[in-house]
């Protein structure tokens, strides 16, 4: 059963997963989440006839039914067109290869050119990417990565990435969820630096060629493997564009870098993909260290502390936004004493909100439904429900761990940024970065 | 000076890259009729979803007096509402449904 609209991504889906043809009960617009009660009773009896019919009828052909695939013949390194860079262009927009802006043509050249940066088999299949379940290999990673415009020595990161959002503990299948998630790539490690990514001033906005042309791989790899569509399999609301990766500004923190926090060791090369919500204001703090602390456990309240209370409670049990903050009050706070443990546990225990407030948003999910109710059903820990004071307040997170910093920014700025996560619509997953043993010759070669 | 020509691969995802997965799933034979049968209904999270299911049940239960439904949980572990699970083909099994009406979308 669905809303109109999203019919064409649940025929999609299911041929995708094998089944040609399936059976659909198709409400009218506007969607079934914004009608009143009555209006859903009185749509229902209006249908009820046809759910009977598709429930005792054979299932109609499918249109079109493809043939399973062959392999014989089939060759990667075809060349499907031939043109001048506007005729390339115009080619791969027509085609919905490309995310609107110009894209480096594909070339056998410059595909190789990348593959000299990794020791993986063009033909390694990685894994089938939902929705479309097309298979994602280390050739379609590097001819998107040209597209991207990206260089060819930042393979092994394109690489680490693709390897991630395969996981399915990522769920690329809830990319095209009606809330328009954007992934959120994070950079640990020596080979940022390597490669040029920026982690200082302005990082997240698109100048360094690194930062910006390996998040633009990561979306033309989602729309032409992944296989998102806008209103056909990608059913943002307004979504939004990619972000520049995030590249941690390890030299200027003073604390352990976020892959340490993952659990891999201190200098290991490690990206991190998770889904992003909007990345808040950058906002100020200043003063003593508890006055920094303060500001930034009311703006966690601020940003976490409405709709994202619904993944917070419902998605999977677990979140994990991010806290950005720079070099300068990463010092601030680390020269007061405080550990990046103990920042999120202060935070965690200041950043809260009116119960009532949660229980709001929780009535959306079900009639009636509320903190009290969660926790009963065991799905939030005791401590949301001490009391029945609707005023009483609740933490925004199950647990101070989930919070993860990132030291970033321009080094002698006094802000910080919040970005939200969706739980288990792209939850957080990093993968080491695999560098070819012949890495730093390959490098030396490129920039000599 | 003529323009320079790109003779370019494709970017698009090609199923012929892999091997077909196994256990391809097959539509269901449709239903003789819903006399004495056991309906699920699967919520799986959004808005009104809940409603949607218990209008349909009313509206099914007037005509079919011993239809029985099921609500079930979109995936072992989870509750009624939730996101759907893939374990949710061994509920149907355990719950003896014979037809599932499932939210999506929504």
């Amino acid at each position: 059963m669905t809303c109109r609209g999203f019919t064409p991504p649940a025929r999609l889906v299911a041929r995708a997963e094998g089944l040609p043809a399936m059976r659909v009960l198709e409400y009218p617009p506007p969607n079934i989440g914004a009608m009143r009660k009555e209006e859903i009773h009185e749509s229902s009896l209006a249908r009820i006839d046809e759910l009977i019919a598709l429930l005792t009828r054979p299932l109609p052909q499918a249109p079109g039914a493809a043939k399973p695939a062959s392999a014989a013949g089939h060759d990667p390194r075809e060349i499907v067109f031939r043109g001048t860079l506007r005729e390339v262009n115009e080619r791969f927009h027509a085609c919905v290869w490309s995310d609107g802006l110009p894209v480096v043509p594909p070339t056998l050249e410059e595909v190789d050119a990348f593959l000299a940066f990794t020791e993986r088999a063009p033909g390694e299949v990685i894994a089938r990417l939902p929705p479309a379940r097309l298979p994602a290999t280390v050739w379609k990673v590097a001819v998107n990565g040209v597209m991207a415009g990206c260089r060819p020595e930042y393979m092994p990161v394109l690489l680490a990435i693709a390897d991630a959002v395969a996981d399915p503990h990522f769920g690329i299948e809830h990319a095209g969820s009606t809330v328009g998630l954007t992934p959120l790539i994070i950079l640990n490690g020596p080979i940022a630096k390597a490669l040029g990514f920026n982690s200082g001033q302005g990082v997240l906005r698109p100048q360094a060629q690194a930062n910006i042309s390996v998040s633009r791989f990561l979306r033309l790899l989602m729309v032409n493997v992944a296989g998102y569509r806008l209103g056909e399999s990608d059913m943002a609301t307004f979504g939004r564009n990619y972000y520049p990766v995030l590249a941690e500004a390890e030299e200027e923190s003073p604390w352990p870098p976020l892959c340490v926090d993952r659990g891999f060791p201190a200098g290991s090369n490690v990206v991190t993909v998770q889904s992003a919500d909007s990345i808040t204001h950058s906002f100020l703090t200043e003063g003593p260290a508890h006055s920094h602390l303060r500001v930034i456990a009311r703006e966690v309240a601020r940003e976490l502390g409405g709709n994202l209370l619904v993944p917070m409670e419902r998605f999977g049990g677990r979140v994990a936004p991010v806290l950005g903050i720079t070099p300068l009050v990463a010092g601030i706070l680390a020269k007061a004493g405080y550990t990046k443990d103990d920042v999120k546990r202060w935070v965690f225990e200041h950043a809260l909100v009116p119960a009532t407030q949660v229980d709001e948003q929780l009535a959306r999910i079900e009639e009636g439904y509320c903190l009290k109710e969660s926790v009963r059903r065991g799905r939030l820990p005791g401590r949301f429900a001490l009391c029945d004071d609707p005023e009483r307040l609740v933490p925004v997170l199950h647990e101070a761990a989930e919070l993860q910093i990132v030291v970033c920014g321009a080094p002698n700025r006094n802000r910080s940024f919040i970005c939200g996560q969706f739980g288990k619509y792209g939850w957080d997953t990093s993968r080491e970065i695999r560098l070819p043993a012949h890495w730093r010759q390959a490098l030396e070669r490129r920039s000599g | 000076m003529a323009e320079p020509v790109y003779e370019v691969v494709s970017p698009a995802g090609d199923a012929r890259d892999a091997p077909p997965a196994p256990g391809k799933p097959a539509g269901a034979a449709p239903l003789s009729g819903l006399a004495g049968k056991r309906l699920g209904l699967v919520w799986t999270a959004f808005a009104n979803g809940d409603i949607v299911l218990r209008a349909l049940r009313a509206q099914l239960a007037a005509r079919y007096p011993d239809l029985e439904f099921v609500e079930m949980a979109p995936g072992r572990g989870l509750a009624w509402g939730d996101h759907p699970d893939p374990s949710i083909a061994e509920l149907a099994r355990e719950h003896r449904i014979d037809a599932a009406i499932v939210t999506a979308g929504c």
